[in-house]
This record gives C-alpha cells, structure tokens and sequence, in this order.
C-alpha cells in the first residue's frame, strides 16, 4: 500500500527545528501554547507530545479545549502563544505559520462535513488534485477497499447511512497518506449499536495505515479502550498524560481521579507514615506531609463489604449492573462509599458490614477547596 | 443494520462555531475594497463638489425655497406613513385575527399592490382623474364637466404612494400579529381586560415595533420616490433635483438639495436599524404553538368588508381597469408596439449586464462578511449598503457630476448606467448571496484546506458550486429590480436608450396615456417576478437563521 510520508515539503516560509535532538519517533510537539476567544481562555500552557505511530486519545468535559487543540494541529486556529512543531518543522509560532494545506494533516470532523456536491469517489478524490489521473483512481479504489465501501463510489453523501458516511470521512482523510489524522468525536453521532460495531474497525483501518491518530472524544470508555495513550484535559490544562492504566491506576490529580472511572474520596489525616480514616489506616505513599487532612481515593472494587451484626455502616442503596451490583454504604460519619460485588448474591439494604479496603497502592491528595463535580459535566455513556 | 439519524443530513450544520480565523486572504478582501470604494465614489464627489461652492451652497442651503421643499417632503413622508398605518393596522388585524369573511382572499388582494411600480401608480392616477384623464372622457360626454379637480400636487403624491407601499408596512405588520403568543392576551383577559383594552393595551403595544419598523421603511421609499411625485408635480425633493439637473445651468442648488435628502434618509436608516434590533427581542418567545384567539366582528362585519374592498378598489381595480381601458384605446387606435419592442430589449441587456456585474461585485464583500467576520469586513459590508441611503436621483446626479468632471468618454453610455444600477443595487445581491453562503458549513471549507487546496481552490470548487442556485436566484432579483428603476436610468442613459420605465414616463407626461399602457403593464408583470422571489429568498432565509 501506498503511504506516502512526509507529504509537507518544507517551504522557504516554514523554519525547521533549531534543536534537532529532539526525542526520536515524536511526530507532533506542542509546547506552551495559549489560545483565547475573546475574554474566554480555552487553552491555557498547554505542552504535549505525540510520538509516530501512536494512537492519543484526548479526554475531557465539554469545554475543555480538547477540539481546539486539534484544530490548532490542524492549522483552522493560530495559537495566542507557545508553538507546534510537526515532523520536527515549526507549523505555528511566532516567527513562522504554515496554512492547513500544506501541513499533510488529514481531519475526520464530528459531522463528517462529506461535500455534497460530489460523490463517495470524488469526496475520497478531493485531496489527490497532484495525482496523475490513473494513479488516483487506483488510489481511490484502494482506500475505498481498505474502509469497506467498493462499489458505493457513485452514490452521493445523502444516499448514505450515518455508518457509510463516517467510513468515506475516514477514506477521504486516508487518500493522501497523511502522516498524521485527528478526529474530532468521530462516534458521537452513531448510535450505540452502530458505534459498537465501527469503532474497532476504524481503529483495525488506522493501524493498518500506519497512521498516527489523535482522537477528541467526552465518552471515557472510547478514549480507554482506542488510545495507546490518554491525556486527561480540563478547563484547558492538561491534568494527566498516560497509558489507560496509569491514568486509572495512578492519577496525577484530583480531577482525574475523579473524572475517570468511578471513585470515592476518604478524609483523612496523615501521621508520618501512616493516613488514618474513619475506616482504618493506609500507607502514606506518595510522602504528603505529616499533620496534613488529605483524601484517599477508592475504588468500589476496592471495597470488600462483610455482613456484620455491630453497629456500624450499612448498605443504603443497590444497583443492578449486570454482572456486578454496586451499593452504596453510609458510614458512620455520614460519608458514603461505594462497592462493588459479582451480582450472584445479594445482601439486602440495611444490612451491616464491616469494611475491608485493601489498595495496592495508595492514591491520596491534600484537601484543596476543588471546585464541584465536573462528572456532571461529562457524559459517562453515550 | 440500525439506520441512524444522520441518514436524513448529510452533515452540515450551519457552523455555531467560529470560522477559521486566520484572517481575510488576499485574493477577497482586495476586490471587496475596490467595491467599498466604486460605492463612495459619486456621493463623496458630491460631497466636495457642494462644499467647493462654498458660500454659494450656504447661501442656497439657507434660502426659503430650501426650507419650502424640505417641510414639504417631510410632510409627504409623514402623511404617507400616517396612511399606510391607518390602512395596514385594521387590514392585518381583519385578516388575522377576526372572522371576516373570505380573510384569505383579502390577504392575498391586500399584498398584491406591491407589484406596482410607484411611477405606473403616477399614471393611473393621472389616467384616471387628470385633464385628459378616463373619468374625464367619461364626464364629459353626459355631464359636460370640462374640469376636474386637481389630481396633481400633495393629494395626488399622497394617493399614489400610499396606495401602492402600504403593503410594506402590511407585511411587517402581519407577521407580528401572528407570530404573536396567544398567551399574552389570554393572560390580559384573566386579569380582568376586555377585548377593546385587552387590544389597545396589549396587541397594539406588541406591535409597535413591527409598526415602526415598517413606517421608516415607508417614509424610506417615500423620501427616495421619484416616478410617483414627478408624474404628480409634487415638488419634493427628489423632482425638484429633477428639475434642476434639467433646467439650470449651475447645478448647485441640485446638489445641495442631494446632500439635505441624504440627511434625511440616513437619519431614517439609523432609525429603521435601531428599531429592528428590537424587533428581535419580542421575537424570541417560541410561544405556545396554539392558534390565536378569533375575534367575532358580528355586524362590524359590513363596515370591515367595505373597507376592505375599497382598499382593494382603490389600489388594485382601479390600475387593472386604467390600464385595461387605455390599452383598449391604444390597440383601437393602431398604435405602433415597436418603440415598446425596442425599449422592452434595452431593458433587458441593461438589466442583464447589471445583474451579471452586481452579483460577481457582491461575492467578495458577502463571503468576507460571513466567513471573516471582523472590523474590516464589517465595514465594508456597510459601505456596500450606502445604496440603501442614496436615493436613484441622488446617485444619478453625483455620477453626472463625476462623469463631466473625470470620466467623459464614459458620460452617457451604458457602462456609467449599468454603474449606476450596481451601486444602487449592490445591498440586495450582497444580502441573497449572504444567505446562500450561511446555508453552508464552514466545515466544508476547512474539510478542504485540509485536504491540501489553497483558499481559491476552495472558493471555485466547493463554495461556489454550492451557492450557485443562492447566485441565480440573486441575479435575477437583480436584473427584475433593475428593470423597474427609472430615476437614474432617466438621467444617465445613452441618447435614444429607452427603456420600458422611461417609456412609460415619457408617455405619461406628455399625456400619451395609450402608449404607455403595454410598457406598464410588461412592468407590472416584471415587478411580479420580483416579488415572489423576494418573498421565496426570505422564506429560506429565515428558516436558517443562526
């Protein structure tokens, strides 16, 4: 297959890199780049890097900056400051631009934005104007094998399902051999079958291009389970930038534990070694100063309940998931906690347990006046 | 296989989010402010023509006859707008909210004056009731009444402008009265108001920004009217810069009167676009959906349907039956068709040429505006909209005075003509070419950036094939509004250049009523095209409104 690289010819208007030992295999630098519209701050310092190959999966709330970054790559916004480096060539900054179509980045937009003038073959054609005509016919044909589509070359975007739509978005992208593709929420508009169905493919379609992609999504379980590497955004910021089970396992702060998967915040209080809570005490892992009230974060897999006849906490509520049910303890101090237990057994609400938490490593943070819930922002599930 | 929603789009949505700010590129805003300033040329022209005259031009400006003309063309305005509100208020009300009979036939009837030209309402007028005039040859037989009273001067102007443009105001006034939440005054009766108040104290209040911004759009056309008072010898403004132009040798006091009409009609654009931000406010409510409460009119009917027909009377049976009786004299007395065959293709090729240039001049200054929204664009989407304020006789004349000064090959042909038709007529192809551009996502153009094509690339092959119907539809608002026009056409228009509006003109004034009977009528049917188009493009833009 054809995958033509470094489709960005360096032009006498775009600066290469002054320092060339930059680390091998990073395709996209992003370093301390601002944005605002108007008053509104959307990017604030951001620094990121994206090494060649890779699948990044950009996560966050509504708001969060996360489509602007991507059209900052792209080149559709100038960043207020900072600069963008692809393939080692300065694209944005002050002293040099590089205008979209010449950076070789190809986009997937929410809406797929499909021309709707032209047909399937003509839309996957668009990008390939340099190509000889009999090269870019056998270019189409090939793309359109690759994303499923041979034989709906004729049709125009209206005549399509949501579904074909979003594969002749991909192949338009595709054609040219970008080095580098960004999609921005490429699922949201499916429903869930649908996107049960796609995403996998259009994941098994990237890496069979060998295309470095960027993904923006809100939907966390997308961004786990299609990015190598997840950065964690919040009002602009990136919170954390990781494999799935790092920003899981070990959240750099608050809000990412929050914000990714489920989890409870314990108080608690350290004591040099030691952090004592309500439900007994915990490794002070990550050294947080002695006398400091801190919050340790639980998991309800973390949370083994067992019946117990004193006083103490008991289970206020249940939920049925499947193959699990989550209920929710009150404590004595009026705090509640979550657990989760395989669903072949019940214990019914009001119950008493006894608490056992047994965490591998210990996730705790100082208590800061954080602001409220962003999970309400987000959607969990789509 | 589960078909999902976004089978029905095919992916645009009308971009919430900004379009790509990076700045008009060259090849948009260059042409734009080559337009910005073919637009400013003529008026400032006059501006320093007037001022050169220096204290000639105070001394005219501060003369009575000055002050005679100006109180009486604001006193036309005036009474025009009093009239067609005295009309347009009760007729919206009848038809939307009573049960007179036949409502829908009224409404239709009440619209349709629109399609007259205000110089064709001149010569019915004048057919009807002047000297020479149908009542006169129908009186003089039987009755021996040799004279009539005056149709010409103030009640002559009033009864042509009003008859004619009160549907402008009727439009606007309709719209509100329906799109008016029932609620308002269903909450007005729970709290104890009658009918009669629960009207004047709530529909009434609810309309008035409607109502206003209808009223300056009529004392607007009123103030830049030409056919209408010429025909009728009203001595505004606009026939006394006329008169001038044609009869004096130093055309300075022409001038000045340009630049007081121009006051005039800024401070009355201001005004309009201050009152129709308002109108957005009252606007906003999504209301209720149900139908709005229907008042009986019991035996008010009989009065209600009395006026209504003599509205109708008046502005609509009235010119079909002038027009009919003196076609009728016109092909009994063998006149020749073939200076109107002549006129009808001069008016063509000029309409033609100027819907061509109009439209290709407009493309640049409606693109920036939508796509790099910014000061500059903005700016110049406004000065593109000076032809609104300049009324034709006033362009006309600044470009006389330009024409003889700097550009004499060009004076009196059709390229100064065709000039003259796109500054006045820039705003309109500027506002359909606008629409059409909303109507697509901006993801598009970035879609193709993106794929490697250069701003122009994208211009040619996805913005301009996809605004092409937006294009036609705006050229031929153009070409059909350009045949209509007749003050700058008189003025400007090569030796032997008629067109049907100046026949018809040239007819009436030298009482050839016969022969300007068919140009009237191939107007009337022109002005028609024109109508039902304008209203389709507003239909469409208003269903995509951001």
């Amino acid at each position: 297959m054809v995958n033509i690289k470094n489709r960005m010819i360096s032009e006498a208007s775009v600066t290469p890199h002054p320092d060339a030992s930059r680390p091998i295999g990073t395709l996209v630098s992003v370093k301390g780049v601002h944005k605002s519209f108007g008053n509104n701050v959307v990017i604030s310092n951001l620094s990121l890097e994206v090494r060649q190959g890779e699948f990044l999966s950009l996560l966050g709330p509504s708001g969060c900056g996360k489509t602007t970054i991507l059209r900052l790559i792209a080149g559709f916004e100038r960043p207020d400051a900072g600069e963008i480096y692809i393939s080692g060539q300065l694209v944005a900054g002050d002293a040099a631009w590089q205008p979209p179509e010449k950076r070789g980045v190809g986009m997937v937009f929410q809406d797929y934005a499909l021309f709707p003038h032209l047909t399937v073959a003509q839309n996957i054609a668009f990008g390939l104007h340099r190509f000889k005509s009999d090269a870019r016919q056998r270019r189409v044909q090939e793309v359109m094998d690759l994303v499923g589509l041979s034989g709906l070359g004729n049709r125009y975007p209206y005549e399509l399902s949501g579904g074909q739509q979003q594969r002749v978005a991909l192949a338009r992208a595709l054609a040219p051999g970008p080095q580098l593709v960004l999609l921005d929420e490429p699922f949201s508009n499916l429903d869930t079958d649908l996107r049960a169905q796609i995403r996998p493919e259009v994941e098994r379609i990237l890496r069979e291009a060998k295309t470095t992609a960027i993904f923006v999504t809100h939907d966390q379980e997308e961004a786990m389970a299609m990015g190598d590497r997840v950065g964690i955004l919040y009002r602009g910021c990136l919170e954390q930038l990781g494999t799935p089970e790092e920003v899981y396992h070990w959240p750099a702060t608050r809000f990412v534990a929050d914000f990714v998967g489920q989890a409870d915040f314990l108080s608690g209080k350290v004591a040099s070694d030691t952090i004592s809570t309500e439900i007994g005490d915990f490794v002070n892992a990550r050294n947080l100063p002695s006398g400091s009230l801190v919050e340790i974060m639980l998991r309800p897999d973390d949370v083994q309940l067992f019946p117990d006849s004193e006083e103490g906490p008991y289970i206020i509520a249940r939920q049925f998931r499947g193959s699990e049910n989550l209920y929710t303890v009150l404590l004595p101090s009026g705090k509640q906690i979550h657990s989760s237990q395989p669903s072949t057994e019940i214990i019914p609400i009001g119950t008493r347990v006894k608490i056992k938490v047994e965490l591998n490593h210990v996730v705790a943070f100082p208590t800061s006046t954080y602001p409220p819930n962003p999970k309400s922002e987000s959607l969990n599930t789509k | 296989m589960v078909i999902s929603s976004s089978q029905q789009r095919t992916g645009l949505k009308t971009g919430r989010r900004t379009p790509i700010s990076l700045g008009p590129p060259v090849f948009l805003w260059v042409p734009a402010l080559f337009v910005a300033v073919a637009m400013l040329l003529a008026p400032a022209y006059l501006v320093i023509r007037t001022a050169s005259a220096g204290q000639d031009a105070l001394s005219l400006f501060l003369r009575e006859r000055t002050a005679l003309v100006l109180v009486r063309t604001v006193a036309l305005a005036i009474s025009v707008t009093a009239a067609t509100t005295a009309i347009a208020i009760p007729l919206a009300w009848l038809t939307v909210r009573t049960d007179l009979p036949l409502r829908r036939l009224w409404s239709v009837l009440a619209i349709l004056p629109l399609v007259v030209p205000s110089y064709v309402g001149g010569f019915v007028l004048v057919a009807a009731f002047g000297p020479r005039g149908m009542l006169q040859h129908f009186l003089s037989g039987p009755f021996g009444i040799e004279r009539l009273p005056e149709i010409y001067g103030f009640p002559g102007a009033l009864l042509a402008l009003t008859l004619f443009s009160y549907p402008y105001m009727l439009l606007n006034v309709r719209a509100a009265l329906a799109g008016m939440d029932p609620a308002l005054e269903e909450a007005a009766r729970s709290l104890g108001r009658g009918p009669r108040s629960t009207f004047f104290h709530v529909t009434l209040q609810h309309l008035r920004p409607a109502a206003a911004s209808g009223a300056l759009l009529v004392a607007l056309y009123t103030l830049s009217d030409f056919g209408a008072v010429s025909l009728l010898q009203f001595d505004s403004f606009t026939r006394q810069i006329y008169v001038q132009y044609q009869g004096s040798f130093d055309r300075t006091l022409a001038a000045v009167f340009s630049l007081v009409l121009i006051a005039l009609t800024v401070t009355v654009l201001f005004a309009e676009g201050r009152v129709r931000g308002k109108l957005r406010y009252y606007r906003s409510g999504v209301g209720t959906g149900r139908p709005p409460m229907i008042v009986s009119l019991g035996r008010w009917k009989w009065p209600a349907l009395c006026f209504c027909g003599s509205i109708v009377l008046f502005s609509l049976l009235l010119p079909v039956a002038i027009l009919g009786f003196w076609l009728v004299q016109g092909l009994l007395a063998s006149i020749p068709l073939q200076a109107v065959w002549a006129a009808a293709l001069h008016s063509a090729l000029a309409s033609g040429l100027a819907a061509i240039i109009t439209v290709t001049m407009a493309l640049p200054v409606a693109i920036l505006a939508v796509r790099y929204s910014g000061r500059l664009s903005s700016l110049l989407e406004r000065i593109s909209y000076t032809g609104f304020a300049l009324p034709g006789i006033v362009i006309a004349l600044s470009l006389v005075f330009f024409g003889i000064r700097f550009a004499t090959p060009f004076y009196q042909t059709l390229g100064m003509l065709v000039f003259a038709y796109m500054v006045l007529f820039l705003p309109q192809a500027v506002g359909s070419v606008r629409s059409s551009v909303m109507q697509i996502s901006p993801r598009l153009e970035e879609a193709a950036r993106s794929l490697g094509h250069s701003p122009p690339s994208v211009l040619a092959r996805i913005t301009l094939p996809l605004i092409r119907n937006g294009l036609l539809g705006g050229a031929a608002l153009v070409f059909l509004t350009v045949m209509k026009e007749l003050p700058a056409t008189l003025v400007l228009s090569p030796i032997g250049f008629d067109t049907l509006a100046t026949e018809v003109w040239n007819a009436t004034t030298e009482g050839l009523f016969a022969q300007a009977a068919v140009p009237a009528l191939l107007l009337i049917a022109v002005s028609s095209g024109a109508i039902v188009l304008l209203l389709l493009q507003e239909k469409r833009a208003g269903k995509t409104a951001p």
